[in-house]
């Protein structure tokens, strides 16, 4: 399951940034993004993007953990590059996807700040 | 990599990031080959116990199931007694998680009488009875096609060590020059423009090397770290000197005596019963814990017994290890591995290169990224004859050099993968004891191989592509068939068993003749618009990526 939510979660944040591009927005909605649309998905994949980095090395320690996180982006990244010219319309898709893992992954770092008071 | 301006006027005004590009080009051509087969060997190597099984089908059945470490420890030294009472160095595998999955003893001989150290030899044993498994084809396996990645073939050891390191320092130099000239790096990280010809290769090339560029760095980089002595002798002979006593001196120091050899005792003495010292490491380690024994002067009074954890799974080279007198069985106490930061980070950089820390889904990972490199030295080369190419124009000559890296791309990006199908075809079908059959297996790679070469230098080149990699299609969609054929681990009986290592196997090999028939496609249809010119005009089917234009 971990590693489920390590991919998703480095999905959705390839796939956030890369439609906050215009180029890429162009391709999955036809249209450049609004500035407000833009802002928002560049907020969203800046932020998962260090859920990712933190969700990796919670669940697999420091050292592998990054190991995890680099193969995973990488994984995700040459998935969002292929899906963007290939099949841009099934980006919604993809995304929708990738959220129950990326949720689970997103549950477990919430309980680890819930469960453990900073000491 | 950047859109070359190589108009005369720019000239050497283009500066710093220009002549990187120069660099970058012709870095990354020179050993293409060699870099190549480095990085193909090298990620299957990331699988080479899960394709050694697949290349021994006999053993496909002789599973440890209910014998302990200790019985086949026993079991196996009982056999090294038996058959070379006399030698330096006996070592027992114990079968332990995927990197050592057999009971294998290894027997390193006594010095001939000229001093020479002698050639070991091993031996798979049944763990039920400690019986050779006579009935197990020879094959390098694998593990063969994983240390040909440093070690090459069909030449000494020294001169491999040489040529892979000057082209892991070319792939290096190509690795941090190509991120120079990349101009875009942000702005087209997700880019892929397809059907645009040279700008589709550097599109694909760009994005290949981006998205796995920290794999690169670390895999390059600690492939240097390997060999930093023999490539960087001096700083070493500058502190010790010279010499076979220096390289002794040096390690002592290095490793502090964990590693150091006894002296031949002169006095014989029987070798104690290992079993009351596994009892030690399981107290210590767990069951099933330990990897590798290994009996230093067997048969002396001096004799020595290191008993080596298996690795757990942390990113550290290092291992833990007890040693005992072999004669008395009694524990040395040896000081604590010396760690210093020099040492701790030449053991994280190996550990990062070899993987076996990894977990599945991250082995596959390593391996798929393993595959991206090749992939961008693959595209690299391609990219360097179309840019020509197109220079060129409709009507332009091109020039013996350019005609010979277009047949020798095809000769490699096809062929090794050709010549690579090629061994395991040749390990279904040379009898299971042809003799020298090991060697007959290898001999079918390289031969294979350089007949795709001979192949490439006497076809056009478009024509070269579609042939090869049709034959690549084929030979990789067929081994499983020839697998069922000849085997009775075939798919048919593995998916039903749940055995994912052999199924895995075969459903890999369909994968990749899946991937080869995806280029084949692509490969004929560029040769038939090449064909009809008028066809080039035509405007492609609307798609949602053309309309970014």
């Amino acid at each position: 399951m971990s590693w489920l939510a390590s991919f998703s979660l480095a999905l959705l944040a390839m796939l956030t940034l890369s439609v906050a591009m215009e180029r890429h927005h162009r391709q999955v909605r036809g249209v450049p993004p609004a500035p407000r649309t833009r802002l928002l998905l560049r907020a969203t994949g800046g932020l998962l993007m260090p859920a990712s980095l933190w969700q990796a090395t919670h669940a697999f320690g420091i050292g592998a953990g990054l190991v995890v996180w680099c193969a995973m982006l990488c994984a995700a990244g040459v998935v969002v590059t292929w899906l963007l010219p290939y099949r841009p319309r099934a980006a919604p898709l993809l995304a929708l996807l990738g959220m129950p893992g990326a949720a689970s992954g997103l549950i477990d770092l919430m309980g680890l700040l819930t469960r453990s008071p900073a000491v | 990599m950047s859109e070359e301006t190589n108009s005369p006027q720019r000239g050497f005004k283009g500066g710093f990031r220009q002549s990187m590009s120069w660099l970058h080009t012709w870095a990354g051509l020179v050993l293409s080959v060699v870099l190549y087969f480095m990085f193909v060997t090298g990620s299957v190597g990331y699988f080479n116990s899960e394709v050694d099984r697949w290349m021994r089908p006999e053993l496909a059945g002789s599973g440890g199931g209910a014998v302990t470490q200790q019985q086949m420890a026993e079991r196996a030294l009982a056999r090294l007694q038996a058959t070379a009472p006399d030698a330096k160095e006996w070592s027992i595998g114990l079968p332990s998680g995927r990197k050592n999955p057999n009971l294998s003893i290894y027997v390193q001989p006594l010095p001939g009488a000229d001093g020479k150290e002698a050639e070991g030899r091993e031996e798979l044993l049944d763990p039920a009875t400690g019986q050779a498994l006579a009935q197990v084809r020879k094959t390098g396996g694998g593990s063969a096609l994983y240390s040909m990645h440093w070690a090459l073939h069909y030449m000494p050891y020294e001169v491999a060590m040489y040529i892979v390191g000057i082209a892991t320092m070319f792939m290096l130099v190509s690795i941090v020059t190509g991120v120079v000239v990349h101009k875009k790096i942000f702005a087209d990280f997700f880019t892929f423009r397809p059907a645009k010809g040279q700008r589709s290769w550097l599109d694909a090339h760009n994005v290949a090397s981006v998205m796995a560029l920290p794999f690169f760095l670390m895999i390059t980089y600690s492939g240097l770290v390997f060999y930093t002595y023999e490539y960087m002798p001096s700083v070493r002979a500058a502190l010790y000197g010279v010499g076979e006593d220096a390289g002794k001196r040096f390690d002592h120091e290095a490793d502090g005596e964990r590693y150091a050899e006894p002296e031949a005792a002169g006095v014989k003495a029987p070798l104690a019963s290992l079993t009351p010292m596994l009892r030690q490491t399981e107290l210590l380690w767990g069951v099933d814990s330990v990897e590798y024994i290994s009996v230093q002067k067997p048969g002396g009074a001096n004799a020595r017994v290191r008993i080596e954890r298996r690795q757990v799974e942390r990113i550290s080279r290092s291992s833990d290890a007890l040693v005992f007198n072999g004669a008395t069985g009694e524990r040395i106490a040896l000081p604590d591995e010396r760690t210093f930061a020099a040492k701790t980070f030449s053991n994280v950089m190996l550990a990062l290169h070899e993987g076996h820390f990894a977990a599945p889904v991250l082995r596959w990972l390593y391996f798929a990224s393993g595959l991206l490199g090749a992939a961008m030295i693959a595209t690299g080369m391609v990219l360097w004859t179309a840019k020509r190419r197109q220079r060129l124009g409709k009507n332009g000559v091109a020039d013996s050099g350019l005609r010979f890296v277009e047949r020798l791309n095809v000769g490699t990006i096809v062929g090794l993968p050709i010549g690579v199908a090629a061994y395991f075809w040749a390990n279904r079908l040379i009898p299971a004891a042809f003799e020298g059959r090991d060697n007959w297996e290898m001999h079918a790679l390289f031969i294979t191989w350089a007949l795709c070469f001979v192949h490439a230098s006497l076809r056009p080149a478009p024509r070269a592509w579609v042939e090869q990699l049709a034959l690549a299609a084929l030979l990789y969609a067929l081994l499983p068939q020839l697998n069922a054929l000849t085997t009775d681990i075939h798919l048919g009986r593995t998916l039903p068993a749940g055995d994912w290592v052999l199924a895995g196997f075969d459903l890999t090999m369909l994968a990749l003749a899946l991937c080869f028939a995806w280029a084949l496609r692509k490969a004929m249809s560029k040769r038939r618009r090449a064909q009809q010119p008028q066809a080039v005009c035509l405007p492609t089917p609307r798609r949602g990526g053309e309309r970014l234009a």
